[in-house]
Protein backbone atom coordinates (compact mmCIF):
# COMPACT_ATOMS: atom_id res chain seq x y z
CA UNK A 1 0.00 0.00 0.00
CA UNK A 2 2.40 2.39 -0.92
CA UNK A 3 -0.20 5.12 -1.94
CA UNK A 4 -1.15 5.61 1.92
CA UNK A 5 2.28 6.00 3.51
CA UNK A 6 2.48 8.88 5.74
CA UNK A 7 5.00 10.88 6.95
CA UNK A 8 5.41 11.09 10.86
CA UNK A 9 3.87 14.62 10.74
CA UNK A 10 1.13 13.30 8.83
CA UNK A 11 0.58 10.58 11.43
CA UNK A 12 0.69 13.06 14.41
CA UNK A 13 -1.65 15.01 12.72
CA UNK A 14 -3.75 12.56 12.02
CA UNK A 15 -3.74 11.20 15.18
CA UNK A 16 -4.30 15.05 16.90
CA UNK A 17 -7.76 15.10 14.51
CA UNK A 18 -8.62 11.23 15.99
CA UNK A 19 -8.11 12.22 19.36
CA UNK A 20 -10.09 15.33 19.24
CA UNK A 21 -12.84 14.40 17.81
CA UNK A 22 -13.41 11.77 20.35
CA UNK A 23 -12.87 13.99 23.32
CA UNK A 24 -15.55 16.27 21.73
CA UNK A 25 -17.70 13.35 21.69
CA UNK A 26 -16.88 12.45 25.10
CA UNK A 27 -17.45 16.46 25.98
CA UNK A 28 -20.73 16.24 24.05
CA UNK A 29 -22.52 13.54 24.77
CA UNK A 30 -21.11 10.72 27.32
CA UNK A 31 -19.81 13.03 29.75
CA UNK A 32 -21.78 12.87 32.98
CA UNK A 33 -22.43 16.09 35.11
CA UNK A 34 -25.11 17.43 36.91
CA UNK A 35 -26.70 18.89 33.61
CA UNK A 36 -26.54 15.95 31.83
CA UNK A 37 -27.94 14.08 34.53
CA UNK A 38 -30.76 16.31 34.19
CA UNK A 39 -31.02 15.97 30.95
CA UNK A 40 -31.13 12.26 31.15
CA UNK A 41 -33.65 12.28 33.87
CA UNK A 42 -36.07 14.21 31.58
CA UNK A 43 -35.24 12.31 28.27
CA UNK A 44 -35.92 8.74 30.45
CA UNK A 45 -39.44 10.45 31.67
CA UNK A 46 -40.37 11.19 28.00
CA UNK A 47 -39.42 7.81 26.96
CA UNK A 48 -41.86 6.57 29.18
CA UNK A 49 -44.73 9.13 28.46
CA UNK A 50 -44.66 7.84 25.04
CA UNK A 51 -47.15 5.33 23.24
CA UNK A 52 -45.86 3.40 20.38
CA UNK A 53 -48.65 2.52 17.76
CA UNK A 54 -51.38 -0.49 18.60
CA UNK A 55 -49.34 -3.85 17.52
CA UNK A 56 -46.03 -2.65 18.59
CA UNK A 57 -46.51 -2.51 22.37
CA UNK A 58 -46.53 -0.01 24.83
CA UNK A 59 -44.13 1.83 26.34
CA UNK A 60 -46.32 1.74 29.60
CA UNK A 61 -47.63 -1.74 30.96
CA UNK A 62 -49.33 -2.42 34.38
CA UNK A 63 -48.97 -1.39 37.73
CA UNK A 64 -45.36 -1.53 38.24
CA UNK A 65 -44.78 0.62 35.09
CA UNK A 66 -47.55 3.37 36.62
CA UNK A 67 -45.40 3.30 39.79
CA UNK A 68 -42.27 3.84 37.55
CA UNK A 69 -44.12 6.90 36.19
CA UNK A 70 -44.68 8.19 39.66
CA UNK A 71 -41.25 7.82 40.37
CA UNK A 72 -40.71 11.22 37.70
CA UNK A 73 -42.26 13.63 39.93
CA UNK A 74 -41.73 14.77 43.65
CA UNK A 75 -44.85 14.39 46.41
CA UNK A 76 -46.46 17.53 45.32
CA UNK A 77 -46.25 18.36 42.15
CA UNK A 78 -48.04 21.30 39.81
CA UNK A 79 -48.97 20.34 35.78
CA UNK A 80 -50.35 23.04 33.41
CA UNK A 81 -50.55 21.88 30.06
CA UNK A 82 -52.08 24.27 28.30
CA UNK A 83 -53.44 26.02 25.26
CA UNK A 84 -52.83 22.90 22.32
CA UNK A 85 -54.47 24.07 19.15
CA UNK A 86 -57.50 22.30 20.21
CA UNK A 87 -58.08 24.44 22.71
CA UNK A 88 -57.66 21.80 26.17
CA UNK A 89 -55.50 22.68 28.98
CA UNK A 90 -54.96 20.30 31.27
CA UNK A 91 -54.05 21.71 35.09
CA UNK A 92 -53.46 20.07 38.52
CA UNK A 93 -52.17 21.80 41.59
CA UNK A 94 -50.37 19.95 44.20
CA UNK A 95 -50.63 16.75 43.06
CA UNK A 96 -49.75 13.53 44.64
CA UNK A 97 -47.95 10.63 42.35
CA UNK A 98 -51.02 8.72 41.95
CA UNK A 99 -52.82 12.18 41.10
CA UNK A 100 -50.77 12.47 38.39
CA UNK A 101 -50.23 9.23 37.50
CA UNK A 102 -53.96 8.47 37.46
CA UNK A 103 -54.33 12.17 34.93
CA UNK A 104 -51.56 10.41 32.60
CA UNK A 105 -54.06 6.96 32.45
CA UNK A 106 -57.49 9.38 31.56
CA UNK A 107 -55.55 11.06 28.83
CA UNK A 108 -53.68 8.34 27.16
CA UNK A 109 -56.87 6.66 25.52
CA UNK A 110 -57.63 9.73 23.61
CA UNK A 111 -54.26 9.08 21.35
CA UNK A 112 -53.70 6.00 19.52
CA UNK A 113 -49.35 6.73 19.54
CA UNK A 114 -47.63 9.68 20.72
CA UNK A 115 -43.48 10.26 20.13
CA UNK A 116 -41.74 13.08 21.72
CA UNK A 117 -38.54 14.81 20.86
CA UNK A 118 -36.71 16.98 23.07
CA UNK A 119 -34.98 19.99 21.87
CA UNK A 120 -32.87 23.05 23.22
CA UNK A 121 -32.31 21.76 26.64
CA UNK A 122 -31.86 24.30 28.93
CA UNK A 123 -30.79 23.93 32.36
CA UNK A 124 -30.39 26.21 34.82
CA UNK A 125 -29.28 25.43 38.15
CA UNK A 126 -31.21 27.06 41.01
CA UNK A 127 -30.14 25.68 44.88
CA UNK A 128 -27.43 26.31 46.54
CA UNK A 129 -25.96 22.89 46.15
CA UNK A 130 -27.50 21.99 42.47
CA UNK A 131 -30.01 20.15 44.27
CA UNK A 132 -32.67 22.12 42.15
CA UNK A 133 -32.99 23.07 38.51
CA UNK A 134 -34.89 25.23 36.30
CA UNK A 135 -35.28 23.08 32.76
CA UNK A 136 -36.66 25.14 29.38
CA UNK A 137 -36.56 23.03 26.49
CA UNK A 138 -39.03 22.49 23.16
CA UNK A 139 -40.77 19.43 22.47
CA UNK A 140 -42.27 17.87 19.18
CA UNK A 141 -45.89 15.84 19.79
CA UNK A 142 -46.13 13.79 16.64
CA UNK A 143 -48.57 11.24 16.58
CA UNK A 144 -52.35 10.11 16.07
CA UNK A 145 -55.46 10.48 18.05
CA UNK A 146 -58.04 8.06 18.85
CA UNK A 147 -59.84 8.91 15.66
CA UNK A 148 -57.27 8.35 13.22
CA UNK A 149 -56.14 12.08 12.77
CA UNK A 150 -52.38 12.59 13.10
CA UNK A 151 -51.34 15.54 15.21
CA UNK A 152 -47.65 17.37 15.05
CA UNK A 153 -47.49 20.11 18.10
CA UNK A 154 -44.53 22.03 19.65
CA UNK A 155 -44.59 22.86 22.84
CA UNK A 156 -42.32 25.20 25.03
CA UNK A 157 -41.46 23.28 28.26
CA UNK A 158 -40.89 24.84 31.20
CA UNK A 159 -39.84 22.61 34.53
CA UNK A 160 -38.48 22.81 37.88
CA UNK A 161 -36.89 19.95 39.32
CA UNK A 162 -34.79 18.85 42.32
CA UNK A 163 -32.68 16.46 43.26
CA UNK A 164 -33.83 14.70 46.25
CA UNK A 165 -32.43 12.40 49.32
CA UNK A 166 -32.22 9.00 47.14
CA UNK A 167 -30.39 10.59 44.50
CA UNK A 168 -32.92 10.93 41.45
CA UNK A 169 -34.36 14.17 40.08
CA UNK A 170 -38.03 14.74 40.37
CA UNK A 171 -40.30 17.20 38.51
CA UNK A 172 -41.49 19.73 41.27
CA UNK A 173 -43.87 21.59 38.61
CA UNK A 174 -43.66 20.51 34.62
CA UNK A 175 -45.59 23.34 32.21
CA UNK A 176 -46.36 23.23 28.79
CA UNK A 177 -47.50 25.83 26.21
CA UNK A 178 -47.48 26.03 22.93
CA UNK A 179 -45.09 27.27 20.69
CA UNK A 180 -47.19 29.14 18.12
CA UNK A 181 -51.07 30.26 19.39
CA UNK A 182 -53.18 33.17 19.23
CA UNK A 183 -53.41 33.79 22.99
CA UNK B 1 10.48 18.39 -36.60
CA UNK B 2 13.36 15.65 -34.81
CA UNK B 3 14.70 12.36 -36.08
CA UNK B 4 14.37 9.32 -34.25
CA UNK B 5 18.31 9.71 -34.06
CA UNK B 6 18.18 13.44 -32.59
CA UNK B 7 18.14 13.85 -29.02
CA UNK B 8 15.01 16.18 -28.28
CA UNK B 9 15.95 19.51 -26.60
CA UNK B 10 14.58 21.09 -23.77
CA UNK B 11 11.89 22.84 -24.85
CA UNK B 12 10.36 20.00 -26.94
CA UNK B 13 10.52 18.14 -23.11
CA UNK B 14 7.95 20.73 -21.70
CA UNK B 15 5.06 19.29 -23.89
CA UNK B 16 5.87 15.55 -22.69
CA UNK B 17 3.07 14.47 -20.23
CA UNK B 18 3.09 12.21 -17.58
CA UNK B 19 1.52 8.78 -18.15
CA UNK B 20 -1.93 8.89 -17.07
CA UNK B 21 -2.43 7.74 -13.75
CA UNK B 22 -4.56 8.42 -11.18
CA UNK B 23 -4.07 9.27 -7.88
CA UNK B 24 -7.05 7.90 -5.73
CA UNK B 25 -5.96 9.93 -2.90
CA UNK B 26 -6.18 12.83 -4.69
CA UNK B 27 -9.52 11.78 -5.38
CA UNK B 28 -10.75 10.36 -2.43
CA UNK B 29 -10.26 13.82 -0.74
CA UNK B 30 -11.60 16.00 -3.64
CA UNK B 31 -14.78 13.68 -2.80
CA UNK B 32 -14.41 14.36 0.77
CA UNK B 33 -14.13 17.76 0.62
CA UNK B 34 -17.10 18.48 -1.83
CA UNK B 35 -19.28 15.88 0.24
CA UNK B 36 -18.47 17.85 3.55
CA UNK B 37 -19.13 21.50 1.92
CA UNK B 38 -22.01 19.64 0.41
CA UNK B 39 -23.52 18.66 3.64
CA UNK B 40 -22.48 22.17 5.57
CA UNK B 41 -24.17 23.94 2.91
CA UNK B 42 -27.80 21.89 3.47
CA UNK B 43 -27.06 22.14 7.54
CA UNK B 44 -26.34 26.00 7.66
CA UNK B 45 -26.82 28.15 4.46
CA UNK B 46 -29.73 25.98 1.83
CA UNK B 47 -31.31 23.51 3.97
CA UNK B 48 -33.77 21.44 1.75
CA UNK B 49 -37.25 21.57 3.11
CA UNK B 50 -40.26 19.46 2.25
CA UNK B 51 -44.00 20.75 3.00
CA UNK B 52 -45.90 19.16 4.39
CA UNK B 53 -49.46 20.76 5.10
CA UNK B 54 -51.70 22.39 3.61
CA UNK B 55 -51.69 25.69 5.90
CA UNK B 56 -49.89 27.72 3.02
CA UNK B 57 -52.07 27.11 0.41
CA UNK B 58 -52.36 27.81 -2.91
CA UNK B 59 -48.98 29.74 -2.51
CA UNK B 60 -47.29 26.53 -1.50
CA UNK B 61 -48.88 22.88 -2.27
CA UNK B 62 -49.05 20.52 0.50
CA UNK B 63 -46.33 18.51 -1.12
CA UNK B 64 -44.08 21.09 -2.39
CA UNK B 65 -40.17 21.22 -1.95
CA UNK B 66 -37.89 24.26 -1.67
CA UNK B 67 -34.67 25.06 0.23
CA UNK B 68 -34.76 27.28 3.30
CA UNK B 69 -31.72 30.51 2.98
CA UNK B 70 -31.28 29.85 7.10
CA UNK B 71 -28.76 33.45 7.31
CA UNK B 72 -31.29 35.69 6.04
CA UNK B 73 -32.13 37.10 9.28
CA UNK B 74 -28.60 37.54 10.49
CA UNK B 75 -28.64 40.14 7.69
CA UNK B 76 -32.13 41.49 7.75
CA UNK B 77 -35.12 42.02 9.45
CA UNK B 78 -38.60 40.36 8.53
CA UNK B 79 -41.17 42.63 6.36
CA UNK B 80 -44.68 42.65 6.86
CA UNK B 81 -46.33 39.98 4.70
CA UNK B 82 -43.26 38.16 3.92
CA UNK B 83 -43.26 34.40 4.37
CA UNK B 84 -40.68 32.99 6.47
CA UNK B 85 -39.65 29.85 7.99
CA UNK B 86 -39.67 28.70 11.57
CA UNK B 87 -38.44 26.77 13.89
CA UNK B 88 -40.98 24.53 15.46
CA UNK B 89 -39.46 22.42 17.92
CA UNK B 90 -35.69 22.15 17.67
CA UNK B 91 -33.81 22.14 14.00
CA UNK B 92 -35.75 19.37 12.46
CA UNK B 93 -39.25 20.83 12.13
CA UNK B 94 -39.98 24.14 10.58
CA UNK B 95 -43.19 26.28 10.06
CA UNK B 96 -43.74 27.98 7.02
CA UNK B 97 -45.47 31.19 8.01
CA UNK B 98 -46.48 34.95 6.96
CA UNK B 99 -45.49 37.67 9.24
CA UNK B 100 -47.67 39.95 9.48
CA UNK B 101 -47.59 42.04 12.93
CA UNK B 102 -44.99 42.98 14.56
CA UNK B 103 -44.51 44.18 18.31
CA UNK B 104 -46.37 46.94 20.09
CA UNK B 105 -49.05 46.58 16.77
CA UNK B 106 -52.34 45.66 17.44
CA UNK B 107 -53.94 42.62 15.19
CA UNK B 108 -57.69 41.81 15.02
CA UNK B 109 -59.44 39.52 12.63
CA UNK B 110 -63.19 40.10 12.18
CA UNK B 111 -64.92 37.69 10.19
CA UNK B 112 -61.72 36.35 8.55
CA UNK B 113 -60.88 40.19 7.48
CA UNK B 114 -56.99 40.67 9.67
CA UNK B 115 -56.83 44.42 10.84
CA UNK B 116 -53.42 45.67 11.56
CA UNK B 117 -53.77 49.12 13.82
CA UNK B 118 -57.04 49.54 13.75
CA UNK B 119 -56.31 48.92 9.61
CA UNK B 120 -57.75 46.19 7.31
CA UNK B 121 -54.75 44.63 5.68
CA UNK B 122 -54.56 43.86 2.17
CA UNK B 123 -54.05 40.02 1.17
CA UNK B 124 -54.35 39.35 -2.03
CA UNK B 125 -52.49 35.97 -1.34
CA UNK B 126 -55.78 34.44 0.69
CA UNK B 127 -58.13 32.64 -2.00
CA UNK B 128 -59.94 31.08 0.87
CA UNK B 129 -62.38 32.95 2.50
CA UNK B 130 -63.07 32.35 6.12
CA UNK B 131 -65.04 33.61 9.18
CA UNK B 132 -62.54 33.92 11.94
CA UNK B 133 -62.78 36.22 14.72
CA UNK B 134 -59.82 36.73 17.12
CA UNK B 135 -60.21 39.96 19.75
CA UNK B 136 -57.94 42.93 19.17
CA UNK B 137 -54.89 42.02 21.23
CA UNK B 138 -51.02 43.34 21.17
CA UNK B 139 -48.27 41.76 19.63
CA UNK B 140 -45.99 41.47 22.64
CA UNK B 141 -42.35 42.40 22.99
CA UNK B 142 -40.06 39.90 21.47
CA UNK B 143 -42.69 38.11 19.45
CA UNK B 144 -44.30 38.25 16.00
CA UNK B 145 -47.59 37.27 14.59
CA UNK B 146 -47.84 35.00 11.57
CA UNK B 147 -50.41 33.29 10.03
CA UNK B 148 -50.84 30.88 7.42
CA UNK B 149 -52.39 31.83 3.71
CA UNK B 150 -54.82 28.99 3.71
CA UNK B 151 -57.87 30.21 6.29
CA UNK B 152 -60.34 27.85 5.52
CA UNK B 153 -60.04 25.30 8.17
CA UNK B 154 -61.34 26.40 11.03
CA UNK B 155 -59.19 28.86 13.29
CA UNK B 156 -58.87 26.25 16.59
CA UNK B 157 -56.97 23.64 14.11
CA UNK B 158 -54.66 26.37 12.31
CA UNK B 159 -51.28 26.56 12.87
CA UNK B 160 -50.82 30.60 13.74
CA UNK B 161 -50.61 33.28 16.14
CA UNK B 162 -47.70 34.69 18.04
CA UNK B 163 -44.58 33.03 18.15
CA UNK B 164 -40.92 34.03 19.40
CA UNK B 165 -39.05 36.03 17.04
CA UNK B 166 -36.38 34.22 17.84
CA UNK B 167 -37.52 31.18 16.04
CA UNK B 168 -37.23 32.56 12.67
CA UNK B 169 -34.95 30.73 10.88
CA UNK B 170 -34.94 31.88 6.89
CA UNK B 171 -36.75 32.19 4.11
CA UNK B 172 -37.92 30.04 1.29
CA UNK B 173 -35.56 30.41 -1.58
CA UNK B 174 -38.95 29.98 -4.16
Amino acid sequence: MDGFRLSKTKWAALAAIVLSTVFAVWFFYFRTDDATAVRKRLREAVAFAEKQPKGSGFNLQGAGAAHTLGEFFTAETDIEISGDSRGETYTLSAATRAQVVSSYFMLRPLITSLSISLAEIDVEFTGANHDAASVKCSALATGTTQNGDSFREGRLVSAEMILEDDGEWRFRSLRAEPVISFD
Amino acid sequence: MTTPNETPNEESSTFVRPPKHRDWRIVCIRIGIIAAATVLICLFVFRPMVINGASMMPTYSSRGFTFAFLPYFSLYDPQRQQIVILSHAGFNTFLLKRVLAFPGETVEIRNGVLYVNGRKLDEPYVKYGCNWNLNRCEVPQGKIFVLGDNRSMPMREHMGGMIDRSRLAGVPVW
